[in-house]
């Protein structure tokens, strides 16, 4: 197994009245997860990289190789799928072994590579299992060990969890993720579940309509969205549509929502309407007299603290905080919040255009 | 693994194994196109022919016959197989699974044998003769409907509607219940709501039953030999049979042939074409409400039931058990009662019943035939269903219909095309029974693809990928993943090959060397020799075959056109 980057160089592929155009660098030895809305394109971004598909244009490689037109067969990419796609006919060790086998493997060999995987992924008590007695879970893990059965350069895993309870998908994202580091290898994880990205991944990529929208670190999108979409995708935010800009003498501007003004700093240019103010939940403030306020909508315990969502002006201006207390507010109060210093963003456009990251 | 970009040449955007379609496309040109082909031109080089043939008045009454004998055989098949559909698509009762399972005798049943029981039931002191005489004395044969358009309509009802039975009866048992109901409420009687509901519903699968029946009775061959008789009960495909056997008019015969060819597969086009449409009409979210209870048969009901099934059972099982009961009867004289007796199987194990063939041999032909044809052919369905079953959009349409189209050219022809090859080249026994192997193959092709394909499309595209991705290329994948995921497919295909190619007797008349006789054949020979109890003895060995191969097909799948 050598560690390199798959990299997507102006990779382009069309069917019907959807395109992909990808130009992307996945870093070698970390876990890349792509997080985006169902028919972004994100598995078919998969299935170029794994060679089930061609592009109409551009070129892959992996590392120094243009690997664009081989077969799947001749390229080191293991793939973990949504529904595992077991084989059906055979047991759990001959699944694992498959791979080896047909990559010249002797027989004893494979079966010993089996093993080793097998154990790897805790599957060791179901090796002469067949598939169709496994739970969702056992899947997965033997899916898991098939595809690093063939110790692939690249590792490839389509939304592996979503089939999984709650539970389950925790304790197998912790397996995965020690399995990625401690083979150090370069894996691409497919997901629309936002937590599950934000956990997992070593550098996070949002995708939609085909293209990959921002990539960097998760607490990097987090804090500095590149666009609306993003941060609303990305987990709950306070959305306040600009009603009105005024720069400052000062280097800094007033702006002006539904449910208050507020004064940002260190922005590099003057910002065109429409525009949306967003703030992350931690970054806002309880006070008696804040800059912002709202009529509280929704009121819901997290364990530990309470999820609050306040309305100001028409339904789209909402604000999403956290509250400490023990005693929350009822619906209907009125709340009033401070922002912490630098944490308010301005991004273009209106929080309507972006319906599918709600 | 090289190293290096692949050249350049090689950047087709094509997915990779397109390769594998090789020998399916190879073997469809060599065994298919090219005798086709041949045919054609020998045709075309004779156009006075084709002129002479269109005004002759004998030809155009064969055409007219044809046709005729086609469509009344068609109309009564449907009408008998249509209450038989209503009874298995829409009711429960005891044995209707069994009966179910029975329908489907005559697919694997070769024409040669019902052509048999049928005149061993039907015929002049057959069984039916011989009950009536039994009852009120007196004339021999009081009921002669041998070698008359009846007998022909006769037996092919017996052959076909089964096919009615089970293509609209499936059909039935699928309709939604919610137009059904929705009709009832708002005021319409259980006729009304027949009619206008149930009809069109079933309009699609009556019309399938109808062509496919139509198509059959068109081209049937061994009933009309056997049962027609004189220019006035000959078809087209017994015309074309005596011009190049007996008469070596290989010119006349491929005019006629091509004749043929055009108007089967021309009512195969419209077929398709009309077929797509309907289906439009009726496929709609009401299909996904669910089906109707099937009713209980009970009380009054129950008496025009029996009054249907008892017949159509009958029809289906008499001339089949008649052909093993006679295989164990003897006549000493022509007025003594009939005795038991093995003498006709060991007359069968000692030869010589016919000159020139020997039984034992015959059987052993017909199964070394029939294990290399349905090798041959679910190899070749397998390549070609991968393929297919990997591909999506306008390819893979047109490779389907050129897999279906022998099913509307006749397999004489297809004999027809191999003979004028071979003629061509210094043709030895062990070609001729290649080209014969090829012939079987191609006809049991369609079906062999059929089943195979249909089960390799059912396979989440994400397992074959998963072993590409594993490492295996398109072959490998193919063979370790794929088929035996498909094995109940495979075996089906394989079976009904088989089957097909043990009861082929329109090509293996024309193309098998001379002394390479298949039982089809032998039997074919022994009814023209009078020697019926012989011929019954060998139809018992080829309905043992087929009774083989039903239950293994009964047991894997069942079998859907």
């Amino acid at each position: 197994m050598k560690i390199s980057p798959l990299i997507f160089k102006s990779v382009r592929f069309v069917r019907g009245d959807f395109s992909l155009d990808i130009n992307v660098r996945f870093p070698e030895g970390k876990l890349t997860v792509i997080l985006g809305p169902s028919g972004c394109g994100k598995t078919t971004l998969l299935d170029l990289a794994a060679g089930f598909l061609r592009p109409s244009g551009g070129s892959i490689l992996e590392g120094e190789q243009d690997v664009t037109l081989w077969p799947p067969n001749k390229r080191k990419v293991g793939v973990v799928f949504q529904d595992h796609a077991l084989f059906p006919h055979l047991n759990v060790s001959d699944n694992v072994a498959y791979g080896p086998k047909v990559r010249g493997a002797g027989k004893v060999r494979a079966g010993n590579i089996a093993t080793g995987y097998l154990e790897m992924t805790h599957m060791s008590k179901f090796a002469s299992r067949m598939p169709y007695s496994l739970s969702g879970g056992e899947r997965q893990r033997v899916a898991l060990a098939r595809s690093l059965a063939i110790e692939p350069d690249i590792l490839l895993l389509d939304e592996p969890f979503s089939s999984l309870d709650a539970a389950l998908r925790r304790t197998l994202r912790n397996e995965v993720r020690q399995i990625q580091k401690h083979t150090s290898i370069t894996a691409i994880l497919v997901t629309h579940d936002q937590d599950e990205a934000l956990a997992l991944a070593d550098e996070l990529a949002v995708m939609r309509h085909g293209r990959i929208i921002q990539m960097g670190k998760p607490g990097e999108l987090w804090k500095n969205p590149a666009d609306l979409f993003t941060a609303l995708f990305l987990g709950r935010t306070t959305r306040l549509s600009v009603r009105r800009i005024s720069p400052l003498n000062t280097n800094g501007l007033m702006v002006e929502t539904a449910a208050g003004t507020i004064r940002i700093d260190n922005t590099e240019k003057l910002p065109v309407l429409p525009s949306t103010l967003v703030i992350r939940p931690e970054d806002l403030i309880l006070t008696k007299s804040g800059h912002l306020s709202g009529q509280v909508t929704e009121v819901e315990y997290a364990g530990g603290h309470w999820r609050i969502r306040l309305n100001a002006g028409d339904g789209t201006d909402m604000i999403d905080c956290d509250i400490h207390d023990t005693m929350p507010p009822s619906v209907g109060d009125l709340l009033s919040l401070n922002v912490r210093s630098g944490s308010a963003r301005i991004l273009p456009g209106a929080v309507s255009d972006y319906l599918e990251a709600r | 693994m090289d190293r290096g970009i692949p050249p350049l040449k090689n950047r087709g955007r094509r997915p990779d194994g397109t390769w594998v379609l090789l020998w399916p496309a190879l073997f469809w040109v060599a065994a298919f196109a090219i005798p086709l082909i041949a045919v054609a031109l020998r045709a075309a080089n004779s156009i006075s022919e084709l002129v002479q043939l269109a005004v002759s008045p004998y030809y155009r009454g064969l055409l007219r016959f044809t046709v005729k004998q086609a469509g009344l055989s068609t109309i009564a098949s449907v009408l008998f197989g249509l209450p038989g559909a209503y009874y298995i698509g829409r009711h429960r009762f005891p044995g209707r699974r069994l009966l179910k399972s029975i329908s489907t005798v005559p697919f694997v049943l070769p024409p040669i044998l019902a052509v048999l029981g049928f005149i061993l039931v039907f015929g002049n002191s057959g069984l039916i003769n011989s009950v009536r005489v039994s009852i009120s004395g007196g004339e021999t044969a009081p009921w002669k409907i041998l070698y008359s358009l009846r007998a022909i309509i006769m037996a092919h009802v017996f052959y076909n509607f089964p096919l009615t039975l089970r293509i609209v009866g499936d059909s039935w048992s699928t309709l939604p219940r919610s137009t059904y109901n929705a009709a009832r409420s708002i005021g319409a009687g259980p006729l009304k709501a027949f009619i206008t509901v149930d009809i069109p519903g079933l309009a699609p699968s009556i019309l399938t039953a109808a062509v496919i029946t139509f198509l059959y009775c068109f081209l049937s061959f061994a009933i009309i030999l056997v049962l027609g008789g004189g220019p006035e009960l000959s078809t087209l495909e017994v015309e074309i049979y005596r011009l190049i056997k007996y008469q070596l008019d290989f010119a006349r015969g491929s005019a006629l042939a091509i004749i043929e060819s055009l108007i089967a597969l021309g009512l195969l086009a419209v077929f398709a074409w009309t077929d797509s449409r309907l289906r439009k009409k009726t496929v709609d979210d009401a299909m996904n409400s669910g089906t109707r209870e099937p009713e209980r048969i009970g009380g009054i009901k129950a008496i025009p039931a029996f009054i249907y099934l008892v017949p159509a059972l009958f029809l289906i099982l008499a001339p089949l058990l008649s052909v093993v009961l006679h295989s164990f009867i003897v006549r000493p004289t022509r007025i003594a009662s009939l005795q038991f007796s093995l003498g006709h199987w060991i007359r069968l194990w000692g030869g010589g019943i016919v000159s020139g063939s020997v039984p034992l041999l015959s059987v052993l032909r017909t199964l070394i035939l029939g294990v290399v044809v349905a090798i041959t052919t679910t190899f070749t369905a397998s390549f070609a269903g991968w393929y297919t079953s990997h591909r999506s959009g306008r390819t893979v349409r047109v490779l389907e219909v050129m897999l279906f189209l022998p099913m509307g050219v006749s397999s004489v022809i297809l004999g027809l095309g191999y003979l004028i090859i071979t003629d061509r080249i210094p043709a030895t026994n062990f070609i001729r029974l290649i080209a014969l192997v090829g012939a079987h193959t191609m006809i049991a092709l369609p079906f062999a693809y059929h089943i195979i394909s249909g089960r390799l499309k059912e396979i989440s595209p994400r397992i074959p990928q998963a072993a590409r991705a594993s490492g295996a290329g398109p072959l490998k994948s193919l063979f370790s993943v794929e088929l035996p995921l498909a094995r109940p497919a495979l075996v089906t295909a394989a079976v009904f090959s088989m089957a097909i190619s043990s009861g082929e007797l329109n090509a293996t008349i024309i193309l098998a060397p001379g002394d390479f006789t298949t039982m089809p054949l032998a039997i074919y020979r022994m009814i023209g020799a009078y020697d019926i109890f012989g011929a019954c003895a060998l139809g018992t060995v080829l309905i043992g075959i087929s009774v083989i191969s039903f239950l293994t097909l009964d047991r894997y799948g069942e079998i859907s056109l």
